[in-house]
C-alpha cells in the first residue's frame, strides 16, 4: 500500500472514476474485488450478502469517487473502510454478531486455495506474503479482540461481554495487538 | 509523548471499539496532537493490512457485470444530458473544454499539494523520530539524575543520622562534663572548706603555740624573776634563847610573800602564838609577818604576806607573843636569820 506507484495509480483511477470513466472503474474493480469480497464475506459469512454489499460498495465508489481526499488516507484505506462499514451495517441489520476468524476459516473453503490472488494486486506477491506472516504472529486472543471490533463493529464493552473477560483485559489485548501489528508491519505498509 | 492510555485509546479508536462519547473526546484531542495523528495513521494502515491475512475468496464471476449494469442504470445516467447538433459552433461547445482545462490545472495543483504534503509528513516523521530520540536520551538522563538524586538523598539521610548521633554523643559528653565539673566544684569547695578549716586549725595551733611560747617565755621570765627576786634565809636559834628551833625562810620581794619552815618548836599555851617578824633597815622596828603554830611533831610551815612594802629584807625573827599577835615584839626572838 505504501508503493507510490500503486498509490498514485489508484488515486488517478479514482479521479478518472469521478469523471465517470468506466474503464478506470473496471480496473479498480479488478484490483480490489477479491480483497474486498474476502473481507466482506469474512464479516457476513454469506456469499449472497457479500455480493450485495460488494455491489453497494462499488456503486458508492462510482458515485462518490469525487469526494475522495488523498490527505485523509490512501485509496485502499478509503475503499476498505467503506466496504467494512457497509458489511458491518448489513450484519447489524440482520441482528447478527461477528464470528471469529478461526471458525470462518474452517467453514469457508477458499475458491482458489491460495492467498495471494487479490492481495497481490495491491501489495505485490512478496510483500503480501510478508504481511500475512506478520499478522499471523499475533496471539490468537489479541487477534480475536481486534477482529471483533474491526470487522464486527463491536465496542470494547460488547467484546468484554461476549468473551466474558474484564474490560481492562480487552483493552490491553487490543492495545498490545495493535502495537505488535504496527511493529511487525512497520516496513511493509 | 504518548502514554499507555493514549496508545490504548488510539488502538480502540482505529478498530472502532471506543464508545461514541469517548471517541468524540479522543477526536477532539486528536486535532491538535500531530504525534497522535501519526500513530493513528500507522495503526490504521496496520489494521487495513490485516485483511491480507484473510483467506482469499473470489467474488462471483457475474458480480462485475451486475455492478457495471447498475452504474449504467437510468438513475445513474439520468444526469447525463446529450449535446444537440445545433449547439455546436456556439460558445457553449467550449465550456467542457474549459472545464477540462480547469480540472487538469486543478489536478496539477493537487498533485503538487500532495507531494508537498508528503514531504511535510516525511519531515514531521523525521522530526518526531528526532524528538523521540531526544526524549529517550532525556529519559535516560532523567533516570541517571534520579539515581544521583537518590544517592544524594541517601547520603543526606546518612549525614542526618550521623549528625543526630554526634548530637547525642555531644549531649552525653556535655552531661558527663557537667557532672564532672559539678563533682570538681564540689570537691574544690570541700577542699577549700577543709583548707580553711585546716588554716583555722593551724592558726589556732599557731596561736596556741604562740600563747604557749608566751606562757613559756613568761613562765621562764617569771621563774627567773622569781628566783631572781627570791631570797632564802637560814634561821638559826638565838644563842640567848634556850630553844633549839631551826628553820629556813624564802621571800619573794616582788610578790611580797614568802614561806617559812621551822622544826623543833615547842608547843605553846593556848594564850600564846609564835609571831614572825621582818627585819627591814628602812623601818625602825620589826614588821609583823603574822602568827602561826607548830603541829604535833613540832614542825611549822607558814606562808605569809607582807602587810607593808618590804624592799630590802634583812632577816627574819620569830618570837613568842600573846594569842593573836602584837604590833611590836615584846618577847625575845627565839630564832633569827643567819647570814
Amino acid at each position: 500500500v505504501n508503493d507510490p506507484v500503486t498509490t498514485v495509480d489508484d488515486t488517478q483511477l479514482l479521479r478518472r472514476i469521478a469523471q465517470q470513466d468506466r474503464q478506470a472503474f473496471s480496473q479498480l474493480y479488478d484490483r480490489y474485488a477479491t480483497v474486498l469480497y474476502s473481507t466482506i464475506l469474512r464479516v457476513l459469512e454469506n456469499r449472497d450478502d457479500a455480493a450485495d454489499v460488494m455491489q453497494e460498495v462499488f456503486v458508492t465508489i462510482w458515485d462518490k469517487a469525487g469526494s475522495y481526499n488523498p490527505n485523509v488516507g490512501r485509496p485502499f484505506n478509503w475503499v476498505l473502510t467503506m466496504a467494512r462499514n457497509k458489511a458491518i451495517d448489513r450484519l447489524r441489520a440482520q441482528k447478527r454478531r461477528y464470528s471469529f476468524v478461526e471458525e470462518v476459516a474452517q467453514e469457508l473453503q477458499p475458491d482458489t486455495g491460495f492467498y495471494d490472488s487479490g492481495s497481490a494486486e495491491i501489495f505485490g506477491h512478496e510483500r503480501a506474503g510478508l504481511i500475512r506472516a506478520a499478522v499471523e504472529t499475533l496471539p490468537l486472543e489479541q487477534r480475536q479482540a481486534i477482529e471483533m471490533a474491526f470487522l464486527g463493529g463491536m465496542t470494547q464493552n460488547e467484546i468484554s461481554a461476549a468473551l466474558q473477560q474484564p474490560l481492562g483485559t480487552i483493552k490491553a489485548r487490543i492495545r498490545r495487538g495493535m502495537l505488535k501489528l504496527r511493529e511487525n508491519l512497520k516496513d511493509l505498509v | 509523548m504518548i502514554d499507555e492510555r493514549k496508545e490504548a485509546q488510539a488502538s480502540l479508536y482505529v478498530v472502532g471499539a471506543l464508545p461514541p462519547e469517548e471517541a468524540r473526546e479522543f477526536e477532539h484531542s486528536l486535532r491538535t496532537d500531530l504525534e497522535l495523528q501519526l500513530l493513528i495513521t500507522e495503526f490504521r494502515s496496520a489494521a487495513d493490512a490485516m485483511v491480507v491475512s484473510f483467506p482469499r475468496v473470489q467474488p462471483p464471476s457475474d458480480l462485475k457485470q451486475r455492478i457495471l449494469r447498475s452504474i449504467d442504470s437510468p438513475v445513474t445516467g439520468a444526469n447525463i444530458v446529450p449535446l444537440r447538433e445545433s449547439d455546436f459552433g456556439s460558445w457553449l461547445m467550449w465550456v467542457p473544454w474549459a472545464l477540462a482545462a480547469c480540472f487538469a490545472l486543478l489536478c496539477i495543483i493537487l498533485l503538487g499539494t500532495s507531494a508537498s504534503l508528503r514531504r511535510q509528513i516525511a519531515d514531521l516523521r523525521q522530526n518526531i523520530e528526532q524528538i523521540s530520540a531526544a526524549s529517550t536520551e532525556s529519559e535516560q538522563q532523567r533516570q541517571e539524575l534520579q539515581t544521583v538524586i537518590q544517592q544524594v538523598t541517601n547520603y543526606q539521610q546518612r549525614i542526618v543520622e550521623l549528625q543526630t548521633q554526634v548530637a547525642q554523643r555531644n549531649q552525653e559528653y556535655q552531661r558527663d562534663v557537667t557532672r564532672l565539673e559539678d563533682q570538681l566544684k564540689q570537691g574544690t569547695r570541700q577542699a577549700q572548706a577543709e583548707r580553711v578549716q585546716l588554716n583555722r586549725q593551724i592558726n589556732e595551733q599557731q596561736t596556741l603555740i604562740d600563747e604557749l611560747k608566751d606562757t613559756i617565755s613568761q613562765a621562764t621570765a617569771a621563774t627567773s624573776d622569781r628566783f631572781a627576786q627570791t631570797r632564802i634565809f637560814a634561821l638559826l636559834p638565838n644563842p640567848q634563847s634556850n630553844l633549839q628551833a631551826v628553820g629556813a625562810a624564802a621571800f619573794d620581794t616582788s610578790a611580797q610573800q614568802g614561806v617559812i619552815v621551822i622544826q623543833n618548836l615547842q608547843p605553846l599555851p593556848a594564850s600564846q602564838d609564835y609571831q614572825l617578824w621582818f627585819i627591814d633597815p628602812r623601818f625602825s622596828s620589826p614588821v609583823s609577818g603574822g602568827v602561826f603554830g607548830p603541829d604535833a611533831r613540832g614542825q611549822a610551815r607558814y606562808q605569809f604576806q607582807a602587810n607593808l612594802a618590804i624592799e630590802a629584807v634583812g632577816g627574819f625573827a620569830v618570837s613568842i607573843e600573846r594569842k593573836g599577835g602584837v604590833a611590836l615584839p615584846t618577847g625575845d626572838a627565839i630564832i633569827m636569820r643567819s647570814n
